[in-house]
């Protein structure tokens, strides 16, 4: 083996290693939805363009999205969820950072169903609350699949309901999600 | 050499490593192209239209209403005992066209408008929104002593809506208004009339919002008519919009209230009126 050789072979491996250090998982089409039940009327939107990442080194979660990103049936009530309830002009974004416990890298890496926790902040209409999230982790051959399910207060995160709409507006919202991710990602 | 490709080396893969940090700021949601502005609650500002139009399958009814003259004294309860009333039905076939019909109880008039909203107010695209309005109406009202035709019962009006939310809490709109009317009544001089109206919108909380509109006449119908004036509050909930407003326009109806005002504003000739608009979403 040449010199020239063993040089380029070294720093390949260097990289490699660094790649394993560098495990990143992203989804860019997770999706989120939320659902308020009152006697009125039921109130239900969905977001399909939600980012999430996970870091395979340390078990760190982010995700965030558009609070426009959120679709309604009626495009009054979306204008305005948009305009009067969430003011996405203000606050554009929704955004959890936290981090899996108990977290080993096996979790992603090992095919197997689990129940695990994810504590963090949960930031909506620029109000954050710690929240701790039970959340169910699939891995198998197509990747990482995450669901969870969890209530949100609307008033923890002052989001004001009038009480002209009190019969039409849920306090807690259910909020439930789906994110899918392949695999290894820088 | 080799070692500028060792350095090269070392320097991207430190570089990946700084990468990690951060893990939320490395989702940037891509910047969804910043809504169109929203000037107005709904399709009115007071008596006249506003620039906006109603998303594609949505129908509003809207009830318009004004009392009497307040200077009318005591005996007619300040106005109270005096009704004028609009029912209105419009509906959004397509995201930027609305189309309405109305009938007003004064002069017994139908009326029906298009209404086009041609652009909207987006930063990088539009500083204003701009809508045009056309609208005809049909006066019922029998009036045996005068022989008029279908076609004499018709007036045309025409508007241009221009507005602009200049801030957070605050939205202006311009009207020029071109108003034909076929046949006029005896004291009339003109057919025509040309007017100007500025209209503005000042949100005070999330719900509640002030509005005021001025029309201004170039040339009257009439030496003994007046420009409108109006100012009011509008509420909205959910579906509804609620509008309470002093005027002193008796009609609902653009060439009534722009054109053949009776009544002075400013001699106390005021009218409580109040405007309620339902939209239901019946399309996709």
């Amino acid at each position: 083996m040449n010199r020239v050789m063993k040089f380029f072979l070294t720093h390949i491996a260097v990289l490699l290693s660094l790649q394993g250090y560098a495990q990143r998982l992203v989804d860019r089409s997770g999706t989120v939805s939320f659902f308020s039940r009152a006697p009125l009327e039921n109130i239900e939107a969905t977001n399909h363009q939600v980012l999430a990442v996970i870091d395979g080194k340390n078990g760190e979660v982010a995700v965030a999205m558009l609070m426009r990103g959120f679709k309604f049936d009626k495009s009054l009530m979306e204008q305005h969820f948009n305009e009067n309830y969430i003011e996405s002009e203000k606050y554009p974004k929704a955004t959890f950072e936290g981090k899996i416990l108990d977290y080993s890298p096996e979790l992603l890496t090992r095919d197997g169903t689990h129940l695990i926790h994810v504590s963090g902040r949960l930031t909506i209409h620029g109000v954050s609350q710690t929240r701790d999230i039970e959340t169910n982790l699939v891995k198998d051959n197509d990747g990482i699949h995450v669901t969870f399910q969890f209530p949100v207060r609307l008033k923890d995160h002052e989001v004001d309901i009038p009480k002209v709409v009190v019969a039409n507006i849920a306090e807690e919202v259910a909020v439930s999600g789906e994110l899918h991710f392949q695999n290894t990602e820088q | 050499m080799r070692s500028r490709l060792t350095g090269f080396l070392l320097f991207i893969s430190v570089a990946s490593l700084n990468a990690q940090s951060g893990l939320l700021d490395s989702l940037s949601p891509e910047a969804s192209a910043a809504a169109p502005a929203i000037l107005f609650n709904g399709t009115r500002l007071i008596n006249g239209h506003s620039v906006e139009v109603r998303e594609k399958g949505i129908l509003e009814f809207i009830i318009s209403h004004r009392f009497g003259e307040i200077s009318s004294g005591g005996y007619n309860l300040y106005g109270l005992d005096e009704s004028n009333v609009r029912f209105a039905l419009e509906y959004a076939p397509l995201n930027h066209v609305y189309l309405g019909i109305g009938r007003s109880s004064f002069e017994k008039t139908y009326d029906g408008f298009v209404k086009v909203q041609l652009m909207r107010q987006l930063p990088g695209r539009s500083p204003v929104a701009l809508t045009l309005f056309a609208s005809t109406a049909f006066k019922t009202l029998r009036e045996p002593e005068r022989d008029l035709t279908f076609s004499d019962r018709l007036t045309y009006t025409s508007q241009l809506l221009l507005g602009r939310k200049i801030s957070q809490r605050i939205s202006v709109q311009f009207m020029p208004t071109y108003i034909h009317f076929n046949t006029v009544r005896e004291d009339e001089v003109r057919n025509d009339v040309w007017a100007f109206g500025i209209g503005s919108r000042i949100r005070l909380t999330r719900r509640l919002s002030l509005n005021g509109e001025y029309y201004y006449q170039k040339e009257k119908l009439s030496a003994d008519y007046f420009n409108s004036f109006a100012v009011g509050v509008e509420i909205e909930t959910g579906g509804h919009v609620f509008q309470l407003q002093l005027t002193n326009a008796r009609a609902m109806l653009e060439k009534g209230f722009i054109a053949e005002n009776t009544s002075d504003f400013f001699s106390g000739d005021i009218r409580l009126g109040f405007n309620i608009s339902r939209a239901f979403q019946i399309g996709k």
